[in-house]
């Protein structure tokens, strides 16, 4: 309860670590998107969601961006397309360590 | 009723030998307390000899990170060197490949962060056959 903080009173730690990606982990692990929530959350907390929509956009985006990646798979899915299109009209042949032949470098 | 003897079967002359009916349990080997002893020493023993192993195994483990953790920044920059040689490569491929693309800028990043973000294994290994993926993705975790 905001008011009634029992655990803060008590120096417990009951739930607090699993609330947000960003809390307190044993060992200090970070989470993969641990900046990008850290910077929303500093953003958007104590205005209203009605603000924090509007001017928090673009933290929300990157660190929606980084869980989800949508725009990173789209981006490559285009590569990939535009890559095959090419391949199957023979203007482009990708460099030997790209497919199997060759060695692999680096 | 007649006084003839009859031959019967009895015993023979001078009775049977004597019949052990008693109980002939040997009392042979350690006893109760002996035994409780013997293997209540040993446990204790296995327990002390467990400890000690356990105490060289970890002094040999000691040792071993002791090799490993100054060679780690020497790793770590060979990996960071080779993430980006292939980060390089793969942006002069997309330039290659977007060549007549409208509107496509090479190497836009997608996020409004100028942060730097470790790359996906996607990123590394788009433009490479599948297997090597395959490959780092298990060697990633090993």
């Amino acid at each position: 309860m905001p008011f009634l903080d029992v655990q803060k009173r008590f120096g417990i730690n009951l739930d607090r670590w699993w609330t947000i990606q960003s809390a307190e982990q044993p060992y200090k692990f970070p989470a993969r998107c641990h900046a990008f929530e850290k910077e929303w959350i500093e953003c958007a907390h104590g205005i209203s969601t009605i603000r924090a929509e509007k001017e928090c956009k673009i933290e929300y985006d990157d660190f929606v961006e980084c869980i989800l990646r949508k725009k990173t798979m789209k981006r490559m899915d285009t590569i990939w397309r535009q890559r095959e299109k090419l391949m199957k009209e023979g203007k482009y042949t990708p460099p030997p360590h790209h497919m199997v032949k060759g060695e692999p470098r680096p | 009723m007649t006084a003839a003897k009859v031959k019967q079967d009895m015993p023979p002359a001078g009775d049977y030998g004597p019949i052990d009916y008693k109980r002939n349990l040997l009392r042979r080997g350690l006893s109760g307390y002996s035994m409780l002893a013997l293997g209540i020493g040993t446990l204790l023993y296995r327990y002390w000899k467990i400890i000690k192993c356990n105490r060289e195994h970890r002094r040999l483990q000691i040792e071993d990170f002791e090799a490993r953790i100054p060679l780690m920044p020497l790793f770590q920059a060979e990996t960071d060197r080779r993430i980006l040689h292939m980060l390089r490569e793969n942006l002069e491929e997309e330039a290659i490949i977007m060549k007549d693309v409208p509107g496509w800028k090479v190497g836009k990043s997608v996020y409004n962060t100028t942060r730097w973000l470790p790359p996906l294994l996607v990123e590394l290994y788009g433009l490479r056959p599948l297997e090597e993926r395959v490959f780092a993705n298990i060697m990633r975790y090993t």
